[in-house]
């Protein structure tokens, strides 16, 4: 370093020389979610986040239905707000059913840099409630819990594994079992500054019988969701723009996709933050 | 660090003075957005009288926004504080100070300001307060211009980020040897 050829007294004082001392990192993800699925990242105190997130329908369609495009959307408007650094909460309403959910996040570590604590680790708990045609109300309601270990590898490569844990009281089909274990994988590839390239996947932790034996499977039609993201930021806003091979747009929908169809979709993310006192 | 301290030499009158208290603060006044921020702590200067050095040493990481999504931006977008985790001053007074005279002085130092990895020549102004108990109260203002020090704002940002921004700091300097 060019620094350290000033004069003797700047060599002597060492401060010059000493290693950074071990600091948390910062953005391992640059928004609260990829594409479909949590990330690591909280909110920090007192401020809110509004997002706006649309899946069209399969691009298989073609320019004839513009991709998917033309045959409308599932919305999901989501609102969240940290009382801590350390706890988001979150309320949503998707258009499947539609669908209500509470959520919590939680950081319980976060990895620090250079060397100390190698990953962040958190929690995500949801409970989702459809608004649809039921014997009880109990039947209506599902529950998710996740386990978030993420860590970033460099300013440019962040990565993300997950145990998900989904209990739905009524099965979707009666070959179709109650608790579901998944393991999501996120990636984040920062390549230019304000531009990241994400990818998703959640892979299942269950052997899904419908391959061989019909009548005895698990849950027909499903297939491991994946999905590519493009986040472009822009000061306040966050643009994800991405495909993902998803059913809906709900963690329900997103983590047990029960078909062959890729959509298209966006995430408008706005975070507003407590006004500047000293600016005031 | 204090052992290397107390080893250096001192010939004559030469004196270190250490800082115990040093807050930097800077306002960013754009057209669309006013933006402030304060380093309260994890700064580090030493004033050597005598060869009349001055050594400034402030992480970058210290600034707290009330707005974290701009401190966010600041660390990893302009600063790139993963990569320059400090900005430096290291200079030399213009004209000596008389420590044994209590009273305030104007004081200048001259040279290189080292932000986001870039150096540039500067003179630096400031109010010197020498106390009678010995203590130094230093404080004064700057402008920097991020473009000098190769912070690139994008052109779609500049109504919201100043040109010039203006840093502000308040320190306080004990003798390091009171012998």
């Amino acid at each position: 370093m060019g620094l350290l050829c000033g004069p003797l007294f700047w060599a002597q004082n060492g401060s010059l020389v000493e290693a950074p001392e071990k600091v948390p990192v910062t953005a391992t993800f640059k928004g609260t979610r990829l594409l479909n699925y949590h990330t690591i990242q909280t909110l920090p105190k007192n401020h809110w986040e509004f997002r706006v997130a649309h899946r069209f329908g399969d691009v298989g369609s073609g320019i004839k239905r513009l991709w998917g495009i033309d045959d409308g959307a599932r919305v999901r408007l989501s609102l969240d707000y940290a009382p801590w650094n350390f706890l988001t909460l979150g309320m949503e309403r998707s258009g499947e059913g539609p669908l209500y959910n509470v959520y919590l996040k939680a950081r319980l570590l976060t990895q620090t840099t250079p060397g100390g604590i190698p990953v962040s680790v958190g929690y995500y708990g949801a409970v989702f409630y459809a608004d649809v045609p039921a014997e009880t109300w109990e039947h209506r309601l599902q529950y998710l819990h996740q386990l978030l270990v993420a860590r970033k590898f460099s300013r440019r490569f962040s990565a993300q594994v997950g145990l998900a844990y989904l209990h739905q009281n009524y099965a979707l089909v009666p070959t179709a079992p109650n608790d579901y274990f998944l393991l999501p994988l996120l990636l984040r590839f920062k390549t230019l500054k304000r531009l990241t390239i994400g990818a998703e996947a959640a892979l299942p932790l269950w052997e899904n019988k419908l391959d061989n034996d019909a009548p005895s499977s698990y849950l027909p039609g499903y297939a491991p969701a994946i999905g590519l993201v493009i986040e472009i930021e822009t000061g306040g806003h966050v643009f994800q723009l991405g495909v993902s091979r998803v059913s809906g747009i709900a963690e329900p929908y997103t983590l047990l996709n029960r078909g062959q169809s890729w959509r298209f979709g966006f995430n408008i993310s706005r975070i507003f933050s407590p006004k500047d006192p000293s600016l005031q | 660090m204090r052992t290397y301290l107390i080893t250096v030499i001192l010939t004559g009158y030469a004196q270190l003075y250490k800082t115990d208290t040093l807050f930097i603060s800077f306002y960013s006044d754009a057209p669309l957005e006013k933006i402030s921020a304060e380093s309260r702590k994890g700064s580090y200067s030493v004033i050597h009288f005598g060869p009349d050095t001055v050594y400034v040493r402030v992480p970058i990481r210290s600034f707290e926004f009330p707005n974290k999504l701009m401190q966010e931006h600041f660390n990893e977008d302009y600063l790139e504080s993963d990569r320059y985790p400090y900005a430096y001053f290291r200079g030399k007074l213009i004209a000596p100070i008389p420590l044994n005279e209590p009273g305030e002085y104007a004081v200048s130092a001259e040279g290189d300001l080292i932000i986001h990895g870039k150096a540039r020549h500067r003179l630096l102004s400031g109010v010197f307060q020498v106390l009678p108990d010995k203590r130094l109260i230093l404080r004064g203002k700057f402008l920097v211009r991020p473009a000098d020090h190769d912070i690139k704002i994008p052109k779609m940002l500049w109504q919201k980020i100043a040109e010039e921004v203006e840093v502000r700091f308040f320190g306080q300097y004990r003798p390091e040897n009171a012998n």
